[in-house]
């Protein structure tokens, strides 16, 4: 079987985050998560770190939209 | 010195928000300002507290909304203007859920997420810090990332909106992430240094004193 690349591997990892809510992240790994077999320390793992923080990146449209409430 | 330098710049941040804060008391107008110092840190703390974007956002404008309206009774007594949103976004959660647990009955009683838990502050602002590093990624990459992460797009979706392929998308979402990681190492590297120095002079103020 053909390695993946690394884009491949991370993207995997993001399609599990973004099926589940961002709360989750706060609790620490997941089954599935576990499932991945990427280690925490490898750079793989790190990278999949910053994705789990990046889980629930506010909307640029709702912040912009929330500022124009505040000024009327 | 360079301890010396950091105490300097935040005690300059500090006057630098007492200021913001008594403009924004004096003319209301002036509130965007502390809207955008802060809509990073309010999102970061409520969207790891509830289970859907939609709460999030709702949750997030009764914050500000509220923190407008109050303004006037905020009173500067050293600690940092955040804090104050803090206190006003664990109220708003709670008060949400008590309301919830009242108009489902036991079952939303039964599992009440905590507003206090996981409330450690430099963990909010270090995930606060990495949404501002998004604005700064090249714009390929932040319109990726954006998409992804803000919009929960596909990667089919974002290849056919910005007439690319699958795998440069995931290209561009890997490159994206990794220099999210290489600036908050950055910062992270920067926080270390400037604490040296204050470690240093703590051990040696230990030594004398032990």
């Amino acid at each position: 079987m053909a390695k993946q690349s690394g884009s491949e591997q991370l993207n995997q990892i993001v399609e599990r985050l973004l099926g589940r809510p961002a709360s989750v992240e706060a609790r620490g790994f997941s089954p599935a998560e576990r499932d991945v077999s990427v280690s925490r320390a490898s750079a793989l793992g790190v990278l999949a770190d910053v994705a789990r923080e990046l889980h629930g990146l506010p909307r640029s449209e709702f912040k912009a939209r929330l500022k124009a409430d505040l000024e009327k | 010195l360079k301890a010396t330098r950091k105490e300097s710049a935040s005690q300059a941040g500090a006057t630098d928000e007492r200021l913001l804060v008594e403009a924004a008391q004096k003319d209301s107008a002036r509130f965007t300002e502390l809207y955008e110092a802060n809509f990073e840190r309010v999102y970061a703390f409520i969207s790891r507290r509830v289970r859907s974007r939609v709460d999030a956002e709702d949750i997030t404008a009764e914050i500000f909304q509220h923190a407008l309206a109050n303004l006037k009774r905020f009173e500067w007594r050293g600690v940092p203007f955040a804090a104050w949103l803090y206190r006003i976004a664990s109220n708003t959660l709670s008060d949400r859920w008590q309301r919830a647990s009242r108009e489902q009955g036991t079952a939303a009683a039964d599992d009440p997420p905590d507003p206090h838990a996981h409330a450690n502050p430099e963990e909010v602002e270090r995930r606060a810090q990495l949404f501002r590093f998004v604005a700064t990624l090249p714009a390929d990459q932040r319109r990726v990332i954006e998409m992804r992460f803000a919009e929960e797009k596909s990667i089919a979706e974002i290849a056919r909106e910005l007439k690319r392929t699958a795998g440069a998308i995931k290209q561009l979402q890997f490159r994206g992430i990794r220099a999210l990681r290489d600036r908050m190492d950055k910062t992270s590297a920067g926080d270390a240094q400037r604490k040296k120095p204050a470690k240093k002079l703590a051990a040696k103020s230990g030594e004398r004193n032990g």
